[in-house]
């Protein structure tokens, strides 16, 4: 895992699969949290609290993180938290890469870590996603001050047509300076 | 009379693009999309495909994918237009599909002409 911190890289893709999937999140964000001293925590395949959970269970700071729940809301409204902003909707992309951006130059983050980039597809087109990491990549990755690296982790899931995950991984590489498989 | 393919899902792209390059001699084609492009291949040769990477349905990667796996088309000459640059592995990628070289947006229209012509001598 000594790659995920490379200096220089700015843009990571790890490509995950869903056995030992949540095991396989918290070495990353172990290892991460060793380099970043606070990181931005996208959520699109689990809300906050559930992430929440899963990070105090295994000892890490809570304040190492501030989070985005894009989740939470979409089934009932949720008033933000001091260490987290919801999102109407995982859909609205606009509203996500305006809160990231905010997010990230407010709290002075040095990572963003986007889990799970892939689950995007379950409800946006490929090509939302791309324009998202496009957007990250040649704006709010360049602008901000104390970003160094974000992580955009991707998992392999049933619900999601292969072709359609293929496709969009393929794309991803192209802009990830680190694309890292994490069996 | 080179025969250039611009394909761009933005329309203002497409009608700068238009302008820029049959101003220069250039007989211009317009796709929106890599479907539409894809399917205009079907009755029409050109010298260079100019397309952007990012477009809604088939990206410029896919669509670039499947022009090489045709034979009739897969020594069509292509550039992509980007917003970001390509990354290393981005790069390896366009070697593979053995894409000429890439234009990020937005750009100059004299580099613009300047790097078509010279992939096209």
């Amino acid at each position: 895992m000594d790659e995920i911190n490379k200096e220089g890289d700015d843009l990571i893709l790890v490509n995950l699969e869903e056995e030992r999937y949540y095991d396989k999140l918290i070495n990353l964000l172990r290892n991460i949290t060793k380099d970043h001293k606070k990181v931005c925590y996208l959520c699109l395949n689990r809300p906050y609290n559930d992430v929440l959970i899963d990070i105090q269970k295994n000892s890490l700071d809570v304040n190492n993180f501030f989070f985005i729940d894009t989740l939470a809301s979409y089934y009932k409204k949720q008033e933000n938290l001091n260490n987290c902003i919801f999102i109407d909707s995982p859909r609205n992309i606009e509203e996500i890469k305006k809160t990231i951006k905010i997010v990230v130059n407010k709290e002075g983050c040095e990572g963003l870590f986007v889990d799970t980039i892939s689950s995007l597809l379950l409800y946006n087109e490929g090509s939302f996603i791309i324009r998202l990491v496009h957007d990250l990549k040649s704006g709010i990755i360049t602008e901000s001050k104390n970003l160094k690296r974000s992580f955009l982790i991707s998992l392999k899931r049933d619900d999601i047509p292969k072709e359609d995950y293929t496709n969009l991984l393929k794309d991803l590489s192209m802009f990830s300076d680190e694309v890292i498989q994490y069996y | 009379m080179a025969k250039i393919m611009v394909v761009d899902d933005e329309e203002s792209l497409r009608e700068l693009a238009n302008a820029i390059f049959s101003n220069e001699g250039f007989k211009v084609i317009l796709a929106s999309s890599g479907q539409e492009c894809l399917e205009l291949l079907k009755k029409e040769k050109p010298d260079l495909i100019l397309m952007d990477m990012m477009m809604p349905g088939m990206s410029g990667r896919e669509t670039a994918e499947k022009i090489r796996q045709d034979p009739k088309t897969k020594d069509i000459k292509i550039v992509f237009l980007t917003v970001a640059k390509f990354s290393e592995t981005g790069k390896e990628t366009l070697d593979k599909l053995n894409v000429k070289d890439y234009i990020t947006k937005p750009f100059d229209n004299t580099d613009l002409v300047k790097r078509v012509k010279k992939i096209l001598k």
